[in-house]
């Protein structure tokens, strides 16, 4: 209903322009008769309020209108020849129209009058007669079309009355005035300007120990903000301006497919900048095309599953912490995850082995490759597999992010879009000593990594680093903008920006964050479009130029983005980790048969070597004496080779882990000491289970298996490895096992 | 004096230079100019002009010159190039010069490549030749 009552303010506004301009036209064509341009353009003006009136259905105006278009479609076709009775009919005609608009203007509906003396004077004309009667004076035709529904009952107002009603009408239309989109953005920028003065003066504020200096400066920081709200609101238009297309897109697009469907838009007045409206406008018109053609159902089908016969597609719109959210929910029959996931794994995006392991969530992101399309038959709406990935690029490209959750039930797809693109919050890091600006809604945390903590990891010749279960790719800035020479950085602390753009998530190592502040967004220039890792640029409070970036640019220039198309790698690194703890560092050992087996560091005091000598036996315990203390000896092989092989070859020394337990030292009898490496916290479980063996992981491309320790101190605490083995014999079997090794 | 041509000249390296005068709006020397990685070779950064974000142009880069050997201040000829600024990096700035069209003359055959492509032409001076630019090839074959 409001949205009717806008549309008509708009008629209304409209109208008032077309009658002035017509005044002027028709004065001047009477002094110009024969200019064949002015004749047209007063014709399209009274074909466009006839237009307009028929949509209204305000019949007295069309049918006024379309007397005055008949006229002067003969004076247009040079039947007739204008002359001042011609040129007062038509006159006459524009005053009976800017009445009638009146009376609609307040009323908000078309008053009633009688238009038959005009009708018939003007008809008279069009035919070629010549009209006798004298033209009735515009005053007293006004005066007849003053009753407007709510005036009837009033006595005819007197003229002065009537002439205070017209002013008040009158800035009642005239209050808003049209602007170029021009002297808007010039405006815009001037504000821009403003709030970076602003913020220069509030740094200055801050360090001076002036009252009266820093009081000052806080009215202009509060007048400049609101100054900025208002410039940033004229530039806005609600997103009903947008949708107002769509009822009529939804109808032939489900007449096409044989649905039905219905639109319903909640949210219209939602406003947000012009430019950004425009940013929306495809991607919003593809995701509608992919409710109708792909999501709603036939009504046969809808009767079946018990869902109403015609489908809806709704249309929310709302502000949601500095943001737009736009959402737009289908009662279809969701995304088909099943084919989705058997598209990916047909057209090789991912392998059987990894989809059995991919969650819901995941298999939807499938969606947004380009390319990607389940649907059988190519039709003419959607389906030729430029879809999704075209939205969210669309979205990004404005500073938005798509989600989209799915069910049997229906599609929701969640846009999230800024107010306005002119002015952004950025963090500023620094790389090379030069500084950068990196837009905030591409940054997820900002992360100081130190190499002592934990590795950088290599992951098919990419570095990597473990933030919780995630594996996060690196660039590094400065090489990949030329500034610094490719090199090993693996023991340097690093600064890593963690960033996503285009669905992917990766870390940008730089020199330094700097901080966050408000930038203007300006162009970098026409010789800078082809840069495609700057999104523009901006100029800092003390005045210098710095480069705002284009993430997705700067993965594309890195050549991330290829490599990790080219990869499981995404997959890999979107896969959700089992439960464990963070990367770990892990002493790597063999034992006799079982080759790269990994200890926690943690349980890892000191490495030992001991001539085997210097093994004893008290009861049926081996220990060694270490230090001044007893160390009770662990043969691994004994819990993880089933003592087959104790493991000390020819050497008649032997390798140990030392590890202090409740303040006691234990000895792990290992073959071989490998090095210090980075265990992945993706442990695979072994199954069975294993004794002593935690899992699998791998690193580099071996498989390594991790101890567990915690288990075989509690068997060595409870039991002798072997008695769990061979219960009957205990004491035998233990001496046996003793004897053979030291035989 | 209306038949002159106006042009505003200056020197990079031992090369004599003119625009149209027309176009030129200011000069600056000791500009703070912000380099771009990434950027067309012959672009030397952004300047930021008042709060216009200027695309500076390095001429001795432009022209396949070495840049200078002991580099004094930066001197910058700001010109307004289809209503968008750019700012040129030049060596020396020299006079404005009204000269006489009937005394210009097509491009002799022996200058460097790099430049020859960026040169509409020359007035011959009683001591030196003047090189008229093509302002619009010197800044949109940047792009390459």
């Amino acid at each position: 209903m409001e949205n009717n009552a806008q549309i008509l303010d708009e008629f209304l506004l409209e109208a008032q322009e077309i009658f002035d301009q017509l005044d002027l036209d028709l004065v001047r064509l009477e002094k110009e008769p024969q200019d064949q341009k002015l004749l047209a353009s007063i014709f399209r003006a009274m074909h466009t309020l006839k237009g307009s009136s028929g949509f209204f259905a305000f019949q007295r105006l069309e049918k006024v209108a379309h007397a005055g278009e008949s006229l002067l479609t003969k004076l247009r076709e040079g039947v007739l020849q204008l002359d001042p009775q011609k040129t007062d009919a038509l006159l006459a005609t524009l005053d009976s129209l800017r009445d009638i608009v009146r009376g609609i203007a307040e009323g908000r509906a078309e008053p009633v009058g009688d238009d038959t003396a005009l009708l018939t004077r003007l008809g008279a004309l069009t035919e070629g007669r010549p009209w006798l009667d004298a033209a009735p004076a515009p005053g007293q035709e006004a005066q007849d079309t003053q009753a407007a529904p709510g005036q009837t009952a009033l006595p005819a107002p007197h003229v002065g009355d009537l002439q205070l009603q017209d002013a008040a009408r009158h800035t009642e239309l005239m209050a808003p005035v049209k602007i170029s989109i021009e002297s808007l953005d010039k405006l815009m920028d001037l504000v821009s300007e403003m709030v970076l003065a602003r913020n220069r003066l509030l740094s200055f504020a801050n360090h001076s120990g002036d009252a009266n200096f820093s009081s000052t400066v806080r009215t202009i920081d509060l007048i400049t903000l609101e100054l900025q709200e208002r410039m940033m609101k004229t530039r806005m238009q609600p997103i009903g301006n947008l949708w107002s297309k769509f009822p009529r897109l939804v109808r032939d697009l489900a007449q096409e497919c044989g649905k039905k469907v219905q639109l319903i838009q909640i949210g219209a007045e939602t406003e947000l900048d012009r430019a950004l409206l425009e940013g929306i406008r495809d991607p919003l018109i593809h995701i509608i095309r992919n409710s109708v053609d792909h999501g709603i159902e036939t009504p046969q089908r809808r009767l079946e599953l018990g869902k109403p016969e015609t489908g809806s597609i709704t249309l929310r719109s709302k502000h949601e912490n500095g943001m737009v959210v736009i959402e737009i929910t289908d009662d279809g029959g969701g995304v088909n995850l099943a084919l989705v996931a058997n598209t990916a794994l047909q057209k090789g995006l991912v392998t059987q082995d990894r989809l059995t392991r991919m969650a819901d969530r995941e298999i939807i992101d499938f969606i947004y490759l380009p390319g990607f399309s389940t649907k059988e038959s190519i039709t003419k709406l959607s389906g030729r597999g430029v879809g999704m990935d075209v939205v969210r690029t669309n979205v990004q490209q404005i500073g938005g992010s798509v989600e989209v959750a799915t069910s049997a039930l229906g599609t929701e797809l969640r846009l999230r879009i800024p107010l306005t693109l002119a002015i952004m919050p950025a963090v500023f890091v620094q790389c090379a000593s030069q500084r950068f600006a990196i837009p905030q809604n591409n940054l997820l945390e900002m992360i100081r990594f130190d190499p002592t903590d934990a590795r950088l990891e290599d992951f098919y010749g990419v570095p990597v680093f473990r933030l919780r279960n995630t594996l996060i790719p690196l660039v590094y800035l400065g090489e990949t903008l030329g500034l610094e020479p490719h090199g090993d950085h693996a023991d340097d602390t690093i600064h890593i920006v963690v960033v996503q753009a285009s669905g992917l998530v990766f870390g940008l190592v730089v020199d330094k964050v700097l901080f966050m502040q408000e930038v203007v967004v300006k162009s970098a220039g026409p010789l800078l479009k082809n840069t495609s890792i700057y999104s523009g640029a901006t100029i800092l409070g003390d005045g210098h130029v710095a480069m705002i970036f284009d993430v997705s640019g700067i993965a594309k220039r890195s050549g991330l983005a290829s490599t990790l198309r080219d990869k499981d790698f995404q997959s890999e690194l979107a896969s959700p980790a089992a439960p464990v703890q963070n990367t770990q560092s892990m002493l790597l050992f063999d034992l006799v048969q079982m080759p790269r087996v990994a200890i926690a560091l943690d349980y890892v005091d000191r490495l030992e070597m001991f001539s085997i000598h210097r093994v004893e036996q008290r009861g049926h315990q081996d220990v060694i004496i270490y230090g001044d203390q007893i160390m009770k000896i662990i043969w691994l092989s004994d819990y993880l080779e089933n003592g087959s092989m104790r493991g000390t070859g020819d050497c008649d020394t032997i390798n140990v882990i030392v590890h202090y337990h409740q303040g006691q030292p234990l000895g792990l009898v290992v073959k071989h000491i490998h090095d210090i490496v980075e265990i992945g916290s993706e442990i695979v479980l072994i199954l069975p289970p294993q004794k002593g063996i935690i899992g699998s992981s791998i690193h580099g491309d071996q498989v390594v298996s991790i101890l567990n320790v915690e288990e075989i101190l509690r068997l060595s605490e409870v039991e002798h490895p072997l008695m769990a083995k061979q219960a009957d014999s205990l004491e035998v079997n233990s001496g046996l096992s003793l004897e053979t090794v030291f035989a | 004096m209306t038949s002159t041509h106006s042009y505003a000249t200056f020197y990079v390296d031992d090369f004599y230079f003119g625009i149209p005068s027309a176009t030129v709006v200011e000069l600056t020397n000791a500009t703070t100019i912000t380099p771009v990685p990434m950027a067309p070779v012959a672009v030397s950064g952004l300047i930021n002009l008042r709060g216009q974000i200027v695309t500076a142009i390095d001429l001795r880069r432009r022209l396949g010159i070495p840049p200078q050997p002991e580099p004094n201040e930066t001197i910058t000829v700001f010109m307004n190039h289809g209503g968008i600024m750019f700012g040129l990096v030049i060596d020396k700035i020299s006079d404005i010069l009204e000269l006489d069209p009937q005394q210009f003359d097509k491009p002799p055959s022996h200058l460097p490549t790099a430049a020859a492509d960026l040169i509409i032409g020359f007035h011959k001076l009683p001591d030196k030749l003047m090189f008229v630019l093509d302002v619009d090839k010197l800044i949109y074959g940047c792009l390459g």
